[in-house]
């Protein structure tokens, strides 16, 4: 309980830190702002809630489609070896989602969202890469899919390339699956996840030019 | 100013419409006629078909065990053109041929909580593993270290029995997460409930236990007169 009161706080104060210097903080403190940072994160509009890493892989994915870009921004501030920091991204429709994040510099750093996040692990650099362990409580998913390097989406978030989520184990749920090629053509399923059961699934991507 | 306050309302309403729809049943997608389905009628213009699902089909549509307890009919409505049907799941009914058993459709709450109640394991459930054991070898003899004697050599055997108890691994859908997940998908997957003018299909769930060479007949209620269909 304690615990999320810090964090709270700590992340309350980054981020007004963030609105009231736009970057710069006073004192000895350090103060960077990076548009293009991998770990400022957001979701589409759509699902609103839900914030990940996809922001770069969707932007790949829409390269063409600079204009819709959204304006991002982040800073972090030292404190000792304590680093504060926050982010935010903000929709050409005035939308703002704001992010933050603590840890103990150098190491251990990244954002995350002040809304819902459905994955814990998906704040830290490289997404989901702890999110998909096994556990005794969780089910398998065997996804099969061609090319290996097409992108995995759960529930929007994305997740990682095909090749290298074979196997997940995720936890008991409902989970929106989309496995998208680099040719933009995507495998949609909704799967339903219960524990210590082995769900098979083969995502069959037609290409978008048949 | 206006204009993106307005701007800024209108993306939390579509926000809170998407979840909305998303929590709404969807059933599956009807074919293109109702004569697609093995077991087809017309009543009142009201095309309706249906198809009992076999326990491979089962397996293959649902991530929910639902063979252990029920039987699977998918059933697709098609109004009339400019006709709306209400659809609800007790105008629905299966009656096994030949015996007096008929049954309506039970909900995803229901079947959910059913498949949850038997995969819990039992108290005095006990899972007993034996494991015998023989051994043969041959000794050499010498003197004995405890009398001092001299011992001669030979064929020496031994058997033996081991046994363990412990309790059973857990069965899917034994957590609370799975009933919800389990009631999730099955609320999803059947029919949807309501007044609609388009064609609608989904599955209705029956709790009769899938029995091998039997005959069912699938009953519609419709303005008080039934359509029955052999499956």
């Amino acid at each position: 309980m304690w615990r999320e009161a810090v964090r709270n706080t700590l992340g309350t104060v980054a981020f007004a830190i963030l609105l009231l210097g736009s970057g710069a903080t006073g004192g000895s403190c350090q103060s960077t702002s990076s548009p293009e940072s991998p770990s400022s994160t957001s979701n589409s509009a759509s699902s609103g809630v839900q914030a990940t890493d996809q922001q770069d892989q969707s932007s790949k994915l829409n390269s063409k489609d600079k204009k819709d870009k959204p304006d991002k921004g982040k800073t972090h501030v030292h404190l000792g070896a304590v680093t504060v920091g926050a982010s935010y991204t903000r929709f050409s429709n005035g939308f703002l989602v704001p992010f933050w994040g603590y840890g103990f510099y150098p190491y251990y750093f990244g954002y995350e969202p002040f809304f819902y996040d459905p994955f814990y692990s998906s704040y830290f650099y490289e997404p989901y890469t702890s999110g998909f362990a096994y556990g005794p409580d969780k089910g398998e998913v065997r996804l099969e899919a061609k090319p290996s390097s097409a992108s995995v989406y759960l529930n929007d978030a994305y997740a990682g390339t095909a090749g290298k989520l074979k196997h997940m184990w995720l936890a008991p749920g409902a989970y929106d699956l989309t496995v998208a090629a680099p040719d933009g053509s995507a495998f949609h399923q909704r799967i339903y996840v219960l524990s210590g059961k082995s769900l098979k699934i083969h995502a069959k991507i037609v290409p978008q030019n048949e | 100013m206006m204009k993106l306050k307005l701007t800024r309302w209108l993306t939390v309403v579509l926000i809170w419409a998407t979840g909305v729809a998303l929590d709404a049943p969807r059933g599956t997608v009807p074919k293109s006629a109702a004569d697609q389905y093995p077991a087809h009628a017309v009543q009142d213009g009201i095309n309706i078909g249906a198809v009992l699902l076999s326990t491979n089909d089962v397996r293959h549509a649902f991530s929910t065990r639902i063979n252990e307890c029920c039987l699977v009919v998918e059933v697709a409505l098609y109004p009339q053109k400019d006709g709306l049907v209400e659809v609800s799941l007790n105008d629905f009914a299966l009656r096994v041929v030949g015996q007096d058993i008929a049954a309506k459709p039970s909900s995803a709450e229901v079947v959910a909580g059913r498949l949850y109640r038997e995969a819990q394991p039992q108290q005095n459930q006990r899972d007993v593993s034996i494991s015998p054991t023989a051994g043969i070898g041959y000794e050499s003899g010498g003197i004995d270290p405890v009398t001092g004697q001299r011992r001669p050599g030979g064929v020496v055997t031994s058997t033996g029995v081991g046994v363990g108890v412990g309790a059973p691994p857990p069965k899917p859908g034994s957590n609370e997460a799975d009933r919800r997940t389990m009631e999730l998908e099955l609320r999803e997957k059947g029919v949807p409930e309501g007044n609609t003018a388009a064609p609608v299909a989904g599955y209705v769930y029956f709790t009769i236990p899938p029995r091998k060479n039997k005959k069912y007949q699938f009953e519609y209620s419709l303005n008080g007169k039934k359509v029955v269909l052999s499956l």
